[in-house]
């Protein structure tokens, strides 16, 4: 065995081996190891290097470790609360309804409440009142709705009556994953609408403001008039517009609700409650700001708002964003899920330009040529894992 | 040995589980190395602990995609390092703090004073020249002998070979023997620059 050999070794061969250097660190090599004079230099190598150690006192180390639980403990929480919260809508519709008469809040978030619809048909639907159901096959469809609200264009080819628009009666698009949809509305103000998302609005605006309602996320360029500021209502977050470009991401199942204003000015205002009035908090130009619904807190940063606004115009720049979130945006624009062998992979950061006239998987591809990543397709599932080494 | 394996396998499986109980469990085998290993990667106690619990609540979160568990040291380990080092932190340097901690204790020497101080200097002069090591022998040295990992696992960890990482270390060891004997022949200049360094 190697700790038999008895001719005596160097500091550098003792550090190297394995079984050396671990007598070495538990303090029972034997003197004899060394080139005379040898033992010295490797006490002082040791202490040189372990000098920084510290170690983890124990109450820090019990605090942490409450820490970790309390944060899986919450986690779990949440979910259970998720597969309640089917059963709880129920009472929430009637309570809600009662707080809206006290409140005298518009009733189009009521409104939305109400229709509920599948995103997972592989068409855009375009619903009438009366529950009308018109089917809108084009990947990327466009709808035009006159000045008087009267008629709507269809993809430059059909022309419908919108028939009745009594007022309080809304229509509403329903765009599914892998879709996007361009709609002109009345008031001349132009929303595009990304995969997954929902728009409810009525075929001509009220008389005192323009209201809409949005689950999912689109792109505003609000016609300006100042006498009747557009509203766009999302379930926990309304923005006050004046005139203006901005990208909203409101995706119900998202924790977040992300504004990007491109020009002009808009107002973030927070869901009112019973106990405090509504906070405001006004946004100017190339900022984000990141609403969290669960603690009603906004948090702003400076951003390039291209790298949000750039989908309508089916490209992608990204600037330092995980792989993860890249994943989700990718899966929600095509329709396809994308998951990670690896979950650290996910952490990864990724910077460039991605052009989404590609297939997911073309598109995936051209970043795991960049990334050390392998993306393997079946179905609709897209892999992500690590490249296999070749050790 | 093999009841050891088997109740990694075991905790591994209540892991894959979500039992909040298996997360303690691994916290409490790991937090010591983990901890010793996180301020390898940046002096800042309170960002590795906040690393160590994104750690542990990441890995309950994507629990399902988990692959087996021969990986878990490695895994917790090389996350670890990565959330460390993340662009958002940019802690990214490995560093040497200048002069020696006052409570280091260096057990194997007598407790006369000038033998103390004697050792002192020469540590503080192996700390000088293993400043100007590269990075990659400087983390090896302090994974093998601060943090106390085998040379396998430290293979492992930084996705090399076993023994590109011994050589790493013989050469390591030999360019500072050899800058010691270089400064040595000036030591008494080297004396008078150091307050000049600080």
């Amino acid at each position: 065995m190697k700790e038999e050999s008895n001719h005596p070794k160097r500091v550098e061969d003792i550090f190297s081996d394995d079984v050396f250097s671990e007598q070495l660190l538990n303090g029972d090599i034997r003197e004899e190891e060394f080139v005379e004079g040898e033992r010295e230099f490797a006490s002082n190598l040791l202490s040189a290097i372990g000098a920084d150690k510290e170690m983890f006192c124990a109450d820090q180390k019990a605090l942490l470790d409450k820490r970790i639980i309390a944060s899986i403990e919450r986690s779990k929480r949440i979910k259970t609360r998720a597969w309640l919260s089917s059963a709880a809508i129920l009472f929430v519709v009637i309570g809600l309804s009662l707080f809206l008469i006290l409140h005298g809040r518009s009733d189009i978030s009521d409104f939305a409440s109400t229709v509920s619809v599948e995103n997972n048909l592989n068409f855009t639907q375009l619903i009438l009142p009366g529950k009308k159901i018109i089917r809108i096959e084009t990947p990327e469809s466009k709808i035009v709705y006159s000045k008087n609200g009267n008629e709507i264009k269809i993809d430059a080819q059909k022309e419908i009556e919108s028939g009745e628009n009594p007022i309080g009666s809304y229509n509403t698009i329903v765009v599914p994953y892998g879709k996007r949809s361009r709609v002109i509305l009345s008031d001349n103000s132009v929303v595009w609408l990304n995969s997954g998302s929902k728009l409810i609005y009525p075929a001509i605006f009220a008389q005192e403001k323009r209201e809409v309602f949005l689950d999912g996320e689109a792109l505003f360029e609000v016609a300006p008039d100042k006498e009747h500021p557009f509203h766009v209502l999302t379930r926990s977050l309304e923005v006050k517009v004046l005139g203006t470009v901005f990208d909203l991401c409101a995706y119900s199942e998202d924790s977040t609700i992300n504004t990007v204003l491109e020009h002009g000015s808009v107002e973030l205002i927070g869901k009112k409650t019973l106990w405090s009035g509504r906070s405001t908090e006004k946004m100017v130009p190339g900022r984000l700001a990141i609403y969290n619904i669960s603690d009603q807190t906004v948090v702003q940063k400076t951003v390039n708002p291209k790298d949000y606004t750039s989908w309508k115009d089916g490209y992608l720049v990204l600037e330092k964003k995980s792989l993860e979130s890249i994943a989700k945006r990718l899966s929600r624009y095509y329709n396809v899920s994308i998951e990670f062998e690896n979950p650290e992979l996910g952490d990864e950061i990724f910077s460039g330009y991605l052009d989404l006239k590609n297939s997911a998987f073309q598109v995936l591809s051209m970043i795991s040529e960049i990334m050390d990543v392998e993306v393997v397709q079946s179905d609709r599932v897209i892999r992500i894992r690590k490249k296999q080494s070749p050790v | 040995m093999q009841k050891e394996v088997n109740s990694d396998y075991l905790l591994w499986k209540r892991i894959k589980a979500g039992e909040t109980q298996a997360f303690h469990e691994l916290y409490m085998q790991f937090a010591d190395v983990l901890f010793s290993f996180g301020l390898i990667y940046s002096r800042d106690q309170d960002h590795v602990k906040d690393c160590i619990h994104d750690l542990f609540f990441d890995l309950y979160k994507y629990r399902k995609n988990l692959a087996d568990n021969d990986h878990i040291r490695k895994y917790l380990f090389k996350s670890l390092k990565r959330k460390i080092c993340s662009p958002k932190t940019g802690n990214l340097k490995l560093v040497y703090s200048s002069t020696l901690n006052d409570e280091n204790e260096y057990r194997n020497f007598s407790e006369e004073p000038e033998l103390v101080e004697y050792v002192e200097e020469n540590i503080q002069a192996i700390r000088n020249v293993m400043n100007k090591l590269s990075e990659h022998q400087q983390e090896v040295l302090k994974l093998r002998f601060q943090v106390g990992l085998s040379y396998a696992e430290i293979a492992k960890i930084l996705d090399v070979s076993v023994e590109s990482v011994r050589t790493l270390v013989y050469r390591a060891v030999k360019t500072i023997r050899e800058d010691l004997k270089i400064n040595n022949s000036a030591l008494i200049l080297y004396c008078i620059r150091i307050p000049a360094i600080k």
